[in-house]
């Protein structure tokens, strides 16, 4: 039998994890199993018999303190670890009719992994604050050149900046959901 | 500070959080703390990996559970006295609302 594969370039913001997972399972039920990753955006699938697959994605940073023990439990739990792109960490699951396996069981541990994106998105503010005003003062000097760095800057910056909100959105969502009577 | 006091910023806990520290009342890795909660929940309570890990970490922090054992990187963990003192508080919080559940149960 020969591996039939297929390599796929899809573009999710941070808070569309629960959408990605959604794609991963559709994928998965037309036999189109996620095998590796990468660079961001990019995603690599292996042909094979259509599989009931939940998917679900983690948020950590190098401050997860023993990442061993984390994989363990989740190995533990029946969940197979992917691999991780760019922070995020893959894991899959073959769901039970009717059932809906999930990683995380209540929105105070949903927060937590938002909570840890955005933490992980401030690192890069100064960077690009550096890199703004860097073009911005050269911007006179440079001619046209300055501009086109400028525009490319405030093009970073602005995705960045709907990327932290779109994540802040999100988290105030799920805290609604909390204090819900 | 009263002893007491140490325990209330942690009340009122939440229902996962209840059924973690009731089950490590004995030792307990996390997987089986994970099948624990579900049994005594009667499928009522399910706690996932990711929702598990945090919890414990937090725990482990703040003194309420301490790691007893730690075999092929699973971690067992076991309550310390921080830890069932603030049990005791939740659950003299919970016998309050049992005896006002069960007294409304018959006015329903």
């Amino acid at each position: 039998m020969s591996t039939v594969a297929c390599t796929k370039f899809r573009w999710f913001w941070a808070w569309q994890d629960e959408r990605e997972e959604a794609w991963l399972g559709a994928m998965s039920r037309d036999g189109w199993h996620l095998s590796e990753f990468g660079f961001p955006g990019v995603y690599y699938f292996r042909k094979g018999e259509p599989k009931d697959y939940a998917y679900r994605l983690d948020f950590q940073t190098s401050k997860l303190k023993d990442r061993g023990a984390y994989l363990q439990l989740f190995r533990d739990a029946g969940w197979e670890h992917l691999g991780n792109m760019s922070g995020w960490e893959y894991f899959r699951k073959e769901a039970n009719p009717g059932e809906e396996p999930e990683i995380f069981t209540d929105p105070e541990s949903k927060i937590a992994k938002y909570r840890r994106v955005l933490r992980a998105l401030v690192i890069f503010f100064p960077i690009l604050f550096i890199l703004f005003s860097t073009s911005w003062r050269h911007l006179s000097e440079r001619g046209p050149w300055g501009t086109v760095v400028l525009c490319i800057t405030i093009g970073i910056l602005l995705l960045y900046m709907f990327g932290t909100m779109g994540i802040i959105l999100r988290v105030g969502k799920l805290n609604k959901s909390v204090h819900k009577p | 500070m009263t002893r007491s006091d140490d325990a209330q910023k942690y009340l009122p806990l939440t229902e996962s959080m209840f059924y973690v520290m009731l089950s490590l009342l004995e030792p307990l890795h996390g997987y089986g703390v994970m099948q624990k909660v579900e049994a005594v929940s009667r499928g009522t309570v399910r706690i996932g990996p990711g929702t598990l890990y945090g919890m414990l970490t937090d725990f482990e922090e703040e003194g309420l559970i301490v790691l007893v054992k730690e075999e092929d990187r699973r971690k067992t963990y076991a309550l310390t006295a921080k830890g069932k003192r603030v049990l005791a508080r939740q659950i003299e919080r919970m016998e309050i609302m049992a005896r006002n559940a069960a007294e409304a149960k018959n006015r329903l």
